[in-house]
This record gives C-alpha cells, structure tokens and sequence, in this order.
C-alpha cells in the first residue's frame, strides 16, 4: 500500500511537472513576468518529485536486482546507466559542438561562410551581439507603385520564395551565434493588426514604417531604429524572363503548354547583411535646393511642389531637407529679391512670425476698440472723456454728448456682438497655437543657429554640410505654348551660393542637377533671357559636364504648335511625346567604355522586372555632354536618351511668324543663297550643331574633382599653356579641358605634397535635363525607380541597385508527354505490380514444394 | 564469423519467404511511386510552380513519413518476439553465437532488407537529377540526392535498432510492433502536428523540436544537400545505444 502511494506521488509530481511544461509553453509573451516563477515552480517541483521517486525505484530494483539474482544484474543495470549518460552526454556535446556542410553545387547554404562573403563582413557579422528582430511585412506588392493590378500567380510565387530565403539566410546567420528573431506579418492574415500591435510594443517606430512601406518588406528592428528592405533588394522576380522561359524548349512541351517559370534575380547577401549590421546607421540625408520655398518639397501648390519627391525619398530610406536660395520679399513691382540660404524650418518660423505678428495686430485692433468704448461708456464727464481720447489718439478730440451717444452705439455694433466676441476668441486661439509652435521651432538649434548667421556662404555651407546628397532642382520651362516658364534668372545662383557648391564638391560629394532649359520667351520685357548658363553651369562644366543652351522638341509637338496659331492656347499640354530611352545595358556604348551606365542598367533591369516598359516621358528636356580629359568615364555616362523623333531647338517658344520645326538640311550647293547663309547653323561642327535626335539628356559619371580647385598655381600654369596655345582648341573639347592634354593635371598632383583635404577627390554627379519631372504630390513609378536609384548610385550605394549576375529559377525537366506518361506510371503502379506478382510467384513456388 | 553470416543470410532469406516482405515493398513502392509523380509534375510544371529541391518534394510529404513510421516496427517485429513466442531463441542461444552476434547479424540482415526496400527507388533518379544519358551529367544537383540517401540510411538504422530492441522485450509481434511504433512516434511526429510557422526558430521549443524530429531534419538539411553531425550523431548513438540495449535484454535471459 506504502509502496503504491509512494508511486502515485511520483506520478502526480510527473503529471505536475507535465502541466507546468504545458503552463510554461502557452504563456503569452506579455505575461511573462506574472505567470513564468509560477508554472516553472509547478515545473520544477513537480520533476523534482518524479525525479526523487524514480531514483527510489531504481536503487530498490538494483537491490532487488543484485540481492536477488546476482552481481552481474547490477553490472547490467550500471552498464544501462552509462550508456545513458553516454548517450545524453554525446548528443548535448553535439548539440554545442557540430559541423554543418553544404554539398549544394552553388554553396547555396554557405552564402555567410567567409571564403563568400569576404573577410570583413564575416568579422563585422562575428561581432554582432544581442538580439535582432527581422520583421518579414507581406502587403502582396511586389514591386512598389508600379503593380497597381492585384498580385498575379508570379507575384504570389515570388513573395512565398523570398520568405523562404530570409529565413534561410536568417538561420545560416545564426551560425555565428547571434540571435535573430524572425516574425512574419502577412497583412492577409486575420490576427495582422494583432500582431503588429504586439511588436509596435517593442519596436514604436515599426507601425510607422509598415504603413509607409511602398511594397513587401524586411524591417531590421531595435527599439530605436529600423532599417527596411525590398523584397526585391534581395531578390528581384524577372516577370518577363519568368513569362518566357523555356519558350525556346523542344516543339513537344510547347504543345503541352509547358512554359515558364519563376525567375528571381539574386541581388546577393550584401544588401541584406549591412542592413543588419547597421540597424542603427543615420539615414543618408538628401539636401534639395530651390529658389522658392513655393518649390520646396512642402510647399502649397500642387504641381510646383515637390512634395512627391519628398515622400519617394522618405519611403526608400532617406531624410530629406530642403535649402532655400532666395528670399522674396513684398509683391508686384515691390518685390525684392535677397540672395539667401535657408531651411525649411526657418522658412516656416518667418511665416508663422509673420501669421502671428497679423493675428496681434488683428486682436490689438479690436481690443483698442473695446478700450474705446469702455472710456465712452464710463461715468467720467464728457471733457475728461475728451482729455483722454486726446491722449490715447494724439490729436485733439472734441466730442460731443450725442456724438457720444453715436459713438458708443456704433462701436457697441461693431465689438459687442456675438459674432465680434467669437471671431476675437478664436484668433486668440490661434495665437496662442501659433506662438507655441514658434517657441517650438525657435529652441531647434537649426532655425536659431540659422537665424543668427547672416553670412550666406557660411549659412550654406552649414546646411550642406550635413547633407550626403544635393539635389539642385530647377523648374523652368512647363509649357512652350502658353508660355509657362519659370525664367532661369529666377534660379540662378549667388557667387557665394556657388562657392558653397564647390566646396561641396571639393569634398568629394555628390550632386544630382535636375535642370530644365534656360531658353525664356524673348517677349517678357521683366525678365529677359540670359545670355550665358549661370555659374553653377560653369562649375559643372569645369567638372566635364556641359549643359546645352537649347531645348529638346518632339515630332509630335509639330501638330500642337499649329494648332497654336489658329486657336490661342489651343495645342497646349496635348501633344504625346515618345518615351525615353535607357542607354543599352549590353556593352554597346556610346562612350567607348567597356561598362554600362550602372543607372540605366539598374532601370532596364527593372523594366524587365517589372515586365512592362518604364513609361518615362519628359517634355522639354535638355541636351548635354560629357567631356573630360581629366577622368574618362569609366562606365558609359548617358543613362537617359530621346527617342530619334525630336530635335534640338534654340528657341522652342511658337510666335505669330515663327513655329519651331526642324528645317532638313539642303544639298550642298555650289554657291549658297544670301537666304542660306543667314539661315546657317553658327554651331555647325560642335556638339550644339541643330540635327536629329538622340539627345541625351540624363548623365551620371564618377570623376575628379579638377587640381585648380585646391591648387592655384595649377590655374596659372594652365593659363600660361592656354597662351602658348594661342587660343587653339585641340580635339574640339572647350578650352579650359582641352589645355590639359598640355599640362595633365596627373603629372601636377604627382608633383606636389598635400593633405587628402586638399587633394582632388573622386566625385559622382549626375544631371537630368529637367526640372518638372520631380515636381507634383506623387512621383510616378518610373520616376520614383529614377530618382531613386540615382540617389542611391550617387551615394555610392551601388550594391542597392538591381543586379542581374544570378538567377535562380525552379530546375525543370523537360519531358514529351509521352515520357512523362510512361515515367509517372510505370514508377507508380508498374514497380508495385511487380514486385506483388514477384511475391505470388514466390509463394507459389514456396506452396509447390 | 561463419555462424553469423549463416544468421544474416538465414534472416534476410526469411523476408522473402513470407508474404510480409512483398507487402511491404509493394505499399512502400506505391507510396514512394505516388511521390515520384507528383515530384515530377514539379519538374515539369509550367508557370511560377515547381520544386527547387526535387528530394524535399519528395521526402518531405506527411504521406512518406506515415509510411515510414510504420516500415521499421513491421519489419523488426518479428526478429525476437517471433523466436520467443515460438520458444526457438532458446535454441538460437545455444548456437556458437555471442549474443552481440545473435543481435548484430539480426541487425545487419533487417538493415539489408530496408535498404532493398529502398533499391527500387534509385530508378527515380534519371528524373530527379535530369540525368544527360549523353554526357554523363545531371542537370539538376545531385548532391542533395545522395545526401538524403545518407540521411535515410541512418534513419532507417535508428528506428529499426529501436524495434530491435522493443522486439527482444516481448512475446507478442503485435505488442512489439506497436511499441516500436509508439516509440518511433517521438522522431516522427512533427511530421503530422507541425510547429505553427510563427514559432521562432531561435525559441528553445523549436530547437528542441530540431534536434528530435526526423522530417525536420530531412526537410531542412538532408533533402537540400546539407549534412549536419548533430543528426548523424544523434541516429548513430541512438542506435547503438539500442542495440546494448538489446544485447543487455538477451543477457537477462541468462541470469533470470
């Protein structure tokens, strides 16, 4: 009886243990604290007496065992126990002590290993410590704003495998020790918004970030910082070559519709591991320059504000900040024009100074007038009223007591109503809102730092300072026909601005120019045209980069410029203009290098992706050039193209005598008409010569910053060449380049000491021939891919854009229908079937005998 | 060594005697013959499906598992339960055989005939490899082939080590069988009752799961090329940890 009892507590205390087990494994994470002492109590004490029982058991039967049979049965049982231990002992130091090898072909599962990764990633991972959280987002969006139509079967595909491969990469990352957390939050699933409740409790920034994600996402959390990723950053589906696999396999299997497959292109692990290695890395800050706050990226009207460019660039991991260039102060023909240099914030402390000095002024009115009226209304007599109004007013007042009485009447109508009495509260409102949000604004170091500084090239040059990135956006010429042009005199810049520009570059930082034509209708008498590029162009063309002073017009605007001269404004905005061009990403280069434009690359890739063309049309463009002597391009510049159908345009503004058109030239004649001669193209034989398109009219190039811009001596001696020279112009490059191929600024650095702060940097710059094409309250998806990948090239940030150097696709077997017939079922029912008609023969035989 | 080769031919003869043998091989080809086709049908899908591992689509189907659990215990059922029913272990211990080599040569030929069981299946793997007949070479990678033979060799030695030693504790085939299988369950059951895809794998529970469940191993590591030592540990002490086992059962029969 003692015996059974004894047993049953033994099992109690197991079943406890069991229960606690099961307490401990259903405890939600967020009960943790409260129920985890109390079920790991009932664990332990629970094992512990099951524990205790069975040792019980054991030491009597080893007693029964050795007092009953022999010695040998108690060898056996210590045997039997050793080998336990043996076999727990074996396996946890395995458990703690293994090997893992890959036998893939592709090192498929070794992607982290050290020999693939490079020494310095795997030491960096080594080194990772404490837990990371990766957060794998699933909105079924593939690529972002261009997949507008719900996810098809390759989508869906695609999204499964690449959840596959995070986590598989997750669990290689776990080799090296660290703690990764993976949680998947599928916007599909029921439970979605409870689960991403339950990690915005630890990470608060994370519902932030889902709701700004454009499309599925890997979010690399701490509690302070995340980090996003594509999908496509890691692998990128190919719809196109997807849809047309096995296209070119036997006749057979097209017959049997066997054709296509998914298709991801591998972008590598890179990507994916800086993430993680720099979860809490500042985000590259792109500072956006423009001349009017109205062309900011908060500014008001729609279609002049780069808004749009603001959220693409926040969306895609960046900070954005815009500089102000000029203050406009006054109206009409009041209106000055301050060279300046601003932020955005100071911009808004100077509108809401000015909100709230009209609401005091507003309020101070209206409160006079009630002071008014309670001296009218007083008991004092009617001199002392007029002593007082004398006072307050400066001037001598007499009043009599029925104008008094007038008076009062009158101002009682005017503050005493309700209406007066709720419009003053509400302004007083509005004041007190305001002011607050001034004495926000007015403690950030920035605005007062800003405020304080009256020095534009120092103000600049400490907004640009923190910035990785300047955009130089510059809006001119919208619309030809009705003249819709912000002047380029509006956007040109200071001396001290471009200086401020210059030494942005000398440090070896990069700037995107999105400038539109310089071309201004001749007739606006306020603001003519200028006659030259500003200095920004120069500095830019000290760097190989020439802008033309023309503008690119479509074939297609042929009809819409005559319709122009029958009907005003008629034609405007409505001509369709070709899309543009990516440079060919196949070696074939305009250039002569040997490398693709990365950009243009990156956007065919993407065309390609996405399995439609990038629809990405620019009216007006600009022309340009690379030219440089100083740093060939290593990779071909161009990056975007005009379609052939258009040509380049002096003037591209219709007039009642003049439509632009290209004239094709004539025969060559003997001896050219007076007509001829006036009509000859001066550019004849330069880059500017009028001809038939492609122009490009988007470049990016990485090159030197020129030796003068830290040297001077280099200048002089280059002027001296220049003179030698006598002014000619070797291999039609402009002059100040072309003298270098006399003094190479390689042979001056070499010949010269200096600090790196003072040596020509190695600098990447890009242009685009326009200006609108960023502007508006949402960029479309060609244009985002666009800015987007050419911020990321800028800043060097090259392995973000898309690679097509591995594919990985399902392996296929390609069969005839009648093969595969015959394989299916004589692997299914055939092998079967002989093997039972094996076993009756044998049976058979065996009954025989 | 004689003796015991005798034993292993005389216990690999004895499968195909009886009609057991045949069933087993003839369910087991069905099952795996149904898993080839539909592996098949992933390598030669058309549009966005297939298989990126053909052995993982192969192996890593619940049906293989439900027919797996049950190979082992049908297979070792017999070995001891049958002779002690019988009452002929007796006379197997007195033949000039260690009980070691009474227990290993029953092994080996068990062993023998579960990798006859699996023989057969290597004519799937033309297809499973995309095999060139013309230039010796296969298309897909091969390696996860092999490795997932390796796995399944060790599997195999594991559970049936475990019903090698269920089997010498009892009279009863049936009772050896289910006990075997039973027992067998603890490898196999995340197979059929699988972790909730939100479990961490970096949880304790997950990791505990890994290191017991036999799929889990095959569908992460032995069907794509991977071969870990923690598994190849794990199925080789288990073994042989079983196999003392059974030895040390045939000793008692000594001293009781």
């Amino acid at each position: 009886m003692l015996r059974f009892l004894f047993r049953l507590v033994g099992l109690a205390g197991l079943f406890a243990a069991g229960v606690g087990g099961l307490g401990l494994l259903a405890l939600p994470a967020d009960d943790r604290g409260r129920w985890f002492t109390a079920w790991l109590d009932v664990t332990i004490v629970g094992g512990a007496v099951a524990l205790l029982v069975f040792a019980f058991e054991l030491i009597a039967g080893m007693r029964q065992s050795a007092g009953r049979r022999s010695a040998a049965g108690s060898m056996v049982l210590l045997q039997v126990v050793l080998a336990v231990v043996l076999l727990i002992g074996v396996n946890a130091f395995s458990i703690f002590h293994y090997l893992r090898w890959d036998t893939t072909r592709s090192q498929e599962f070794s992607r982290t290993q050290p020999k693939q990764l490079g020494a310095d990633l795997a030491e960096q991972l080594k080194q990772l410590r404490g837990e990371t959280t990766v957060v794998i987002y699933q909105q079924h969006k593939t690529f972002g704003r261009f997949s507008d139509k719900p996810p098809d079967a390759y989508d869906a595909a695609a999204d499964r495998k690449v959840v596959e491969k995070v986590k598989d990469l997750v669990q290689e990352l776990r080799e090296y020790g660290s703690r990764f957390r993976v949680v998947t939050l599928d916007v599909k699933e029921e439970d979605f918004d409870g689960k991403l409740a339950e990690e915005a409790k630890r990470f608060p920034r994370l519902k932030e970030a889902v709701a700004a994600a454009p499309e599925n996402s890997i979010f690399f959390c701490t509690p302070e910082h995340i980090q996003r990723l594509g999908f496509s950053e890691y692998y990128q589906l190919d719809k196109t070559a997807s849809r047309q696999a096995d296209l070119d396999k036997t006749a057979s299997q097209q017959a049997d519709h066997g054709r296509g497959n998914l298709v991801l292109l591998d972008q590598g692990v890179e990507p994916f591991l800086r993430r993680v290695l720099a979860i809490e890395e500042r985000k590259p800050r792109i500072g956006i320059v423009v001349t009017h706050p109205w062309l900011d990226t908060e500014g008001p009207l729609k279609e002049y504000s780069l808004s749009g460019l603001r959220k693409a660039l926040e969306h895609n991991g960046f900070e954005v900040r815009d500089i102000i260039l000029k203050k406009f102060q006054g109206s009409d023909e009041n209106m000055s024009l301050e060279t300046a240099a601003y932020s955005n914030e100071e911009s808004k402390y100077d509108e809401l100074e000015a909100r709230v000095t009209a609401l005091r002024e507003q309020i101070a009115d209206v409160e006079n007038v009630m002071a008014l009226l309670q001296i009218l209304k007083s008991s004092r007599s009617l001199d002392e009223v007029n002593k007082e109004l004398s006072t307050i007013m400066g001037r001598p007042v007499t009043m009599s007591a029925a104008g008094r009485r007038e008076s009062i009447a009158n101002l009682e109508s005017e503050v005493e109503d309700e209406d007066t009495q709720r419009e003053l509260e509400q302004w007083r409102q509005r004041e007190r809102s305001l002011t607050r949000d001034l004495e926000k604004l007015s403690i950030e170091e920035r605005v007062t730092e800003g405020r304080r500084q009256s020095d534009v090239k120092k103000k600049m040059a400490r907004l640009l300072e923190d910035c990785d990135l300047l955009i130089v956006a510059r809006m001119t010429l919208r619309d030809a026909i009705i003249r819709d042009v912000i002047p380029q005199s509006l956007h040109r810049m200071d001396e001290v601005q471009v200086a401020a520009i210059k030494d942005y570059l000398k440090a070896g930082k990069p700037v995107f120019l999105c400038v539109g034509p310089t071309n201004s209708p001749p007739r606006i008498p306020d603001m003519p045209s200028p006659p030259q590029p500003d200095s920004l162009e120069d500095l830019f063309a000290e760097l190989g980069l020439f802008l033309a002073p023309q503008t690119v017009l479509f074939n297609s605007e042929n009809e819409a410029y005559a319709v122009s001269q029958v009907i005003s404004f008629g034609g405007a905005g409505k001509a369709e203009i070709p899309p543009l061009e990516f440079e060919d990403e196949s070696g074939k280069t305009k250039n002569g290098s040997a490398v693709a434009n990365p950009i243009a690359a990156s956007l065919k890739l993407t065309s390609r992706s996405v399995g439609e063309k990038l629809d990405l049309r620019m009216r007006y463009p600009r022309p340009m050039q690379y030219q440089s002597l100083r740093a060939p391009a290593t990779t071909e510049p161009a990056f975007l193209v005009t379609s052939p159908e258009s040509w380049n345009e002096d003037q591209p503004f219709p007039s009642r005598s003049r439509l632009p058109a290209y004239k094709r030239k004539k025969p060559v004649q003997d001896k050219p008409s007076a007509n001829d001669k006036e009509q000859a193209d001066p550019a004849k034989g330069t880059w500017l010569e009028r001809r038939r398109g492609p122009f490009v009219v988007g470049l990016a190039v990485e090159t030197v910053t020129p030796i003068e811009w830290y040297d001077e001596r280099y200048e002089a001696a280059k002027a001296a060449q220049l003179a030698l020279a006598g002014l000619q112009n070797p291999g039609g490059l402009p002059l100040g380049i072309a003298v270098e191929s006399f003094q190479p600024a390689e042979l001056w650095a070499a010949g010269r000491k200096a600090d790196a702060e003072h040596s020509p940097h190695r600098v990447r710059i890009a242009a685009v021939g326009q200006g609108h094409w960023i502007a508006g309250t949402e960029l479309s998806p060609a244009s985002e891919t666009l800015i987007v990948d050419t911020c990321n090239w800028l800043l060097r940030r090259d392995d973000r854009l898309p690679r097509a150097k591995q594919t990985w696709e399902y392996p296929r077997v390609q069969l005839s229908p009648r093969d595969q017939g015959l394989w299916r079922w004589s692997m299914f029912l055939g092998l079967p079937w002989t093997i039972t008609c094996v076993g009756l023969v044998v049976l058979m035989v065996r009954r025989m005998r | 060594m004689r003796p015991m080769l005798t034993l292993i031919r005389r216990e690999f003869t004895a499968y195909f005697l009886s009609p057991i043998a045949y069933v087993v091989l003839a369910v087991f080809l069905l099952v795996t013959g149904h898993l080839f086709y539909l592996t098949m049908t992933s390598l030669t899908e058309s549009g966005p499906r297939g298989a990126e591992f053909p052995m993982q689509a192969f192996l890593g189907n619940e049906w293989f598992w439900l027919v797996f659990l049950f190979i082992p215990p049908l297979l070792t059922m017999r070995l001891f339960a049958e002779e002690r029913g019988s009452g002929t272990l007796e006379m197997l211990l007195t033949a000039p055989l260690r009980d070691w080599q009474v227990v290993l040569a029953k092994y080996l030929a068990c062993f023998a005939f579960y990798v006859v069981l699996w023989l057969p299946t290597l004519l799937y793997l033309p297809v499973l490899v995309k095999f060139d007949w013309h230039t010796l070479q296969a298309g897909i990678d091969p390696h996860p082939v092999w490795t997932s033979y390796l796995g399944l060799a060790l599997a195999g030695a594991m559970f049936l080590a475990v019903g090698l030693f269920v089997s010498s504790l009892v009279r009863s085939q049936m009772v050896a069988a289910l006990i075997s299988l039973v027992l067998s369950l603890i490898f196999v059951v995340e197979a059929f009752w699988p972790p909730p895809p939100e479990l961490d794998m970096d949880s304790l529970v997950y990791r505990v799961l890994y290191f017991f469940s036999v799929p889990l191993h095959f569908s992460r590591d032995f069907t794509r090329g991977q071969v870990d030592t923690r598994h190849l540990i794990l199925y080789a002490s288990v073994a042989l940890f079983c196999l003392f086992l059974t030895v040390r059962s045939l000793e008692t029969r000594r001293w009781r």
